[in-house]
């Protein structure tokens, strides 16, 4: 069997990604936006991706899984890709959050798992604003501009959040055909933050949070925090008392958005 | 021989290089050795910001009891809780504490 490769870059980080053509194709679709330009003959880091029985995955660094199916290996792929782009480029703290732009205007969208990150900034897109990422945002420690890292954007189908983590998880995400011009190519100033939770059986609620509880949420979401906490804490402190933020409760996630939109839309009038 | 300790009650000091970050009525506060961030607020901040000197648990109540014109022993055991808390999460550090001061 053919082994083909690919190769991914954000910041200081490219590696090389290995395996089988269809192991690799869910590969080039997760990094579709990450594929390197060019080719070089030597990358320092490599992952391998094989099927053997058991879906492999190494890392030159040493580093390996076996997982059952190709869904979870490519999750595992995720994650670590993550870990390797995160390590490789401290120049930002790196949020757990999802984020879309209207022109240079960014919002963040900030929750923990299965809150609805994702669901609340494909609307977003719906509504003509670009995408930067739905899971995880590198917020430049000089400037305090959030980066794109757009990563083919999932979303989960089927009546999700109001089951437990692990009963989430096991639910299929469904992968987004991202065009190309509705990736934010750009990095941009924050203007808001959003905290969504699906509530099922909930009227929607949008609710104005102080300065101090947006801090808390900024700092708990930052994924680096360990390695970058003197240089975060003033950006993200700043950013929480500088940037209107809210909680948003919702059941349908047209309304969310809607409603998102027009508070954002009222602080800057 | 007098042991010094039990005579002499400790003082208590902000941990030197905690950072800190005022937002609304709170303060966050980073400690670089431990990599810990603690959000401080109402009287647990009152409390912490009167270990901007090297103070006694005593020292702080009289000054809590001047700022609200109550006796001292009001605020004991909330200050000395709030004392070994502080320790136990680093921000603040023992006069006693030699390895630290």
């Amino acid at each position: 069997m053919s082994c083909e490769k690919i190769e991914i870059a954000f910041g200081d980080a490219r590696l090389a990604i290995t395996g089988h053509r269809d192991l690799l194709d869910g590969a080039r679709a997760r990094f579709e936006h990450f594929i390197a330009s060019e080719s070089t003959s030597s990358t320092e880091r490599e992952i391998a991706l094989e099927h053997n029985g058991l879906y492999r995955f190494t890392d030159s660094r040493g580093a390996s899984a076996e997982e059952e199916s190709v869904g979870r290996l490519l999750r595992t792929l995720e994650a670590r890709v993550l870990e390797i782009f995160i390590a490789a480029n401290p120049q930002f703290v790196w949020l757990h959050a999802a984020a879309v732009s209207n022109g240079d205007r960014g919002v963040l969208i900030l929750g923990r798992f299965g809150s609805g990150k994702s669901t609340l900034s494909h609307q977003f897109m719906q509504r003509g604003w670009k995408y930067l990422s739905d899971d995880a945002v590198p917020v430049h420690l000089g400037t305090g501009r959030a980066h794109p890292f757009p990563r083919t954007p999932n979303l989960r189908t089927g009546p999700t959040q109001m089951w437990s983590e692990e009963r989430i998880r096991e639910l299929r995400k469904t992968e987004i055909q991202l065009d190309a011009s509705k990736v934010c190519r750009d990095p941009v100033a924050i203007h808001g933050i959003v905290l969504p939770k699906f509530n099922r059986d909930a009227d929607i609620r949008l609710a104005r949070i102080g300065a101090s509880e947006t801090a808390e949420e900024l700092i708990e979401s930052a994924m680096n925090l360990a390695v970058c906490a003197g240089e975060a804490l003033p950006l993200l402190t700043g950013l929480a008392k500088r940037v209107p933020a809210f909680r948003l409760t919702y059941a349908e996630p047209s309304d969310a958005a809607d409603a998102a939109l027009e508070a954002f839309a009222g602080q800057n009038a | 021989m007098t042991d010094r300790s039990e005579t002499v009650p400790p003082r208590y000091l902000k941990r030197p290089g905690a950072k800190e970050y005022e937002i609304d009525e709170d303060v966050m506060i980073h400690i670089p050795d431990s990599g810990g961030i603690v959000k401080l607020n109402g009287s647990a901040r009152q409390i912490w910001e009167l270990c901007a000197k090297p103070a006694t648990a005593e020292e702080i109540c009289a000054q809590l009891g001047r700022q609200y014109n109550a006796a001292e022993e009001v605020f004991r055991e909330d200050v000395d809780q709030a004392l070994a808390e502080f320790v136990k999460n680093g921000l603040i550090s023992r006069t006693d504490d030699r390895a630290v001061l």
